[in-house]
């Protein structure tokens, strides 16, 4: 009784030509054509004539040219050494067992001795210094080269 | 090969030949101007924010890694100092009773019975009745040819809401151009 059903409907069901789908396609494509060659025949718009020229004389004496400047600047490297020296000072008045019998070539002397030893046997204080120094160097690089990708 | 005609010219004015610019400036002006003219709808404010994109671009050249076609970079650039501007004109004009007329007469007529003159006129009238982001696709998509990816990075839109508004801009013109889209489809099949 079903498949019975099933014929009677087929027979009620109108084929289409074997090229049905590809006329469908054409049609459709070809509006999709007919779209783009109107709109690129008479969509465009056009910048004013002296545009170029009004542009150019806002950009004279302008230069795109990248002129690289160092991260550290010659004052930050000055006071970089400054602290360097700061910290050999401080290793020198501290992390020497002087007194003051000893000459001052004396202390110059061990002053090579001192900084070898200071990552030996430096104190908890030695170490923070250096570690201060050491982050301060790395935020102010830092600081200078996100601010310049920013620019 | 257009790409690499645009890295050389890019190259000379990174190398201090700010004269090379304006090679750049003559390719890609009108795309520019378009796209900011389909956001703003006026003349002077969209020449005005073309020029303002093409100078942040000539500033900001050497951030060009080149990742993308410079095109796609640039229009990005015209897009966003459009919308900004649009945004900034919006507020200024939110009380007033203002509107851009464009033609007092609404109605599009058989197109294929018209000169090419006139048809540009209901063409360019077509574009403008489209929502502006939708106009700045569309053009995109037809005159300039970027792909859905491009558009995508230049309008910061998803992919998805890209192809929304291009198949809603699509059926807005066919239906709109009908009868000038009717003669040139004719004429294509």
């Amino acid at each position: 009784m079903e498949k019975k059903d099933k014929d009677i409907l087929k027979k009620g069901l109108e084929e289409t030509s074997f090229d049905f789908t590809s006329k469908v396609m054409n049609q459709l494509n070809a509006e999709e054509t007919a779209l783009s060659n109107v709109l690129s025949k008479h969509g465009a718009l056009e910048t004013s004539p002296d545009f170029t020229l009004q542009l150019m004389s806002q950009l004279e004496g302008k230069s795109a040219k990248v002129e690289y400047t160092p991260v550290i600047s010659k004052t930050m490297w000055m006071g970089i050494a400054a602290m360097v020296i700061g910290m050999v000072v401080l290793i020198f008045a501290f992390g020497t067992e002087s007194n003051s019998e000893y000459a001052v070539g004396e202390n110059l002397k061990n002053l090579s001795t001192s900084v070898g030893s200071f990552f030996t046997q430096g104190s908890t204080f030695m170490y923070i210094l250096f570690a201060a120094l050491i982050f301060s160097i790395a935020l102010v690089v830092e600081q200078r080269v996100s601010h310049k990708e920013s620019n | 090969m257009v790409e690499i005609d645009d890295k050389i010219y890019i190259q000379q004015v990174l190398d201090g030949k700010t004269s090379s610019f304006t090679c750049l400036v003559d390719k890609y002006k009108d795309m520019v101007f378009t796209v900011c003219y389909r956001i703003l709808r006026q003349r002077e404010d969209a020449e005005d924010a073309a020029q303002v994109s093409f100078i942040k671009a000539f500033n900001n050249l050497h951030a060009f890694k080149g990742g993308s076609k410079y095109s796609t970079w640039l229009y990005t650039i015209a897009y966003r100092t459009a919308i900004s501007r649009s945004q900034i004109k919006k507020v200024d004009t939110v009380n007033e009773d203002f509107h851009i007329d464009i033609a007092t007469d609404n109605s599009f007529p058989q197109l294929e019975a018209l000169k090419s003159q006139e048809q540009e006129f209901y063409v360019k009238k077509a574009i403008e009745e489209l929502p502006e982001i939708d106009g700045a696709i569309i053009s995109l998509f037809y005159l300039d040819e970027s792909s859905i990816q491009e558009i995508v990075e230049i309008t910061g839109l998803s992919e998805s809401n890209v192809k929304v508004k291009l198949h809603r801009a699509r059926k807005q013109l066919k239906v709109n151009l009908e009868g000038l889209l009717h003669q040139e489809t004719k004429s294509i099949i």
